[in-house]
């Protein structure tokens, strides 16, 4: 059996704990949703405590959260897949191919939603909040952070990367039909 | 103009199969298929040298230009 290289070995324990880490993210996610169809209130309290809701509020409100939830780990699962696919293809040995760069490309983009998508949640609950409760006063202010900005740095730097993958694969193809 | 490869003539004239041609230069009898049939888009210099040191032979005697 041919020895398998520091990558792969690496690549291999990356693959479990990405696994490990996709089931916990998803199995966390049904219990919120199971909790917030059982005790919608919980729901609503756990979000903003200081509002008086009015009537017809809490449905509308919750469907909103659930949705925002439901986008927000849609992001972190898509990143977290393009991460599996890759950590997989490299612990198969596979390195320099158009799978690689395009896995590489997807992560970039996943991390750059994560963060756009963390960068406005907050924000467009609490305007939609604060329209149901009192449309007049209701505000829109947006907070970015220097980790956010740090994050949106490193995912296009993994989109460029990707970019550059793909390059590099071209020329390795191009090399590989001169014997 | 277009380069032909005669590489199938001399490993007549030389009596070799291409499978020992391959093992001895180093290169996959794949690659020396695709080169006989001229589906390379090239040949290293390093592999030619090899080739017409093991064929004793010339880079013209293996490589022809021809027009189109």
């Amino acid at each position: 059996m041919k020895k398998r290289t520091r990558t792969q070995k690496l690549a291999a324990v990356l693959l479990v704990l990405d696994t490990i880490f996709i089931g916990v993210i998803v199995l966390a996610a049904v219990l919120a949703l199971i909790q917030a169809l059982i005790e919608p209130d919980e729901l609503l309290a756990g979000i903003a405590p200081e509002f008086v809701f009015p009537e017809n509020t809490p449905f509308l409100i919750m469907v909103a959260s659930v949705g925002f939830f439901a986008i927000m780990i849609g992001a972190i699962l898509y990143t977290l897949w393009q991460m599996r696919d890759l950590f997989a293809r490299y612990a198969k040995g596979e390195s320099l191919t158009v799978g690689c760069a395009e896995a590489i490309r997807k992560t970039g983009i996943g991390l750059i939603w994560i963060v756009v998508l963390d960068a406005l949640m907050m924000p467009v609950q609490s305007l939609l909040l604060a329209w149901l409760i009192s449309p007049e006063a209701a505000s829109f202010a947006l907070d970015i952070s220097a980790a956010s900005l740090g994050l949106l740095l490193a995912g296009g730097l993994i989109v460029l990367v990707g970019w550059v993958m793909r390059e590099a694969v071209d020329v390795a193809e191009e090399n590989a039909r001169f014997v | 103009m277009k380069i032909i490869v005669r590489l199938d003539v001399m490993l007549a004239l030389r009596k070799m199969k291409s499978r020992e041609l391959a093992e001895r230069v180093g290169i996959t009898e794949q690659n020396i298929s695709l080169l006989k049939s001229g589906k390379v888009k090239g040949i290293r210099f390093e592999t030619l040298a090899k080739i017409c040191e093991i064929l004793e032979c010339q880079p013209g005697d293996i490589l022809e230009a021809e027009e189109d």
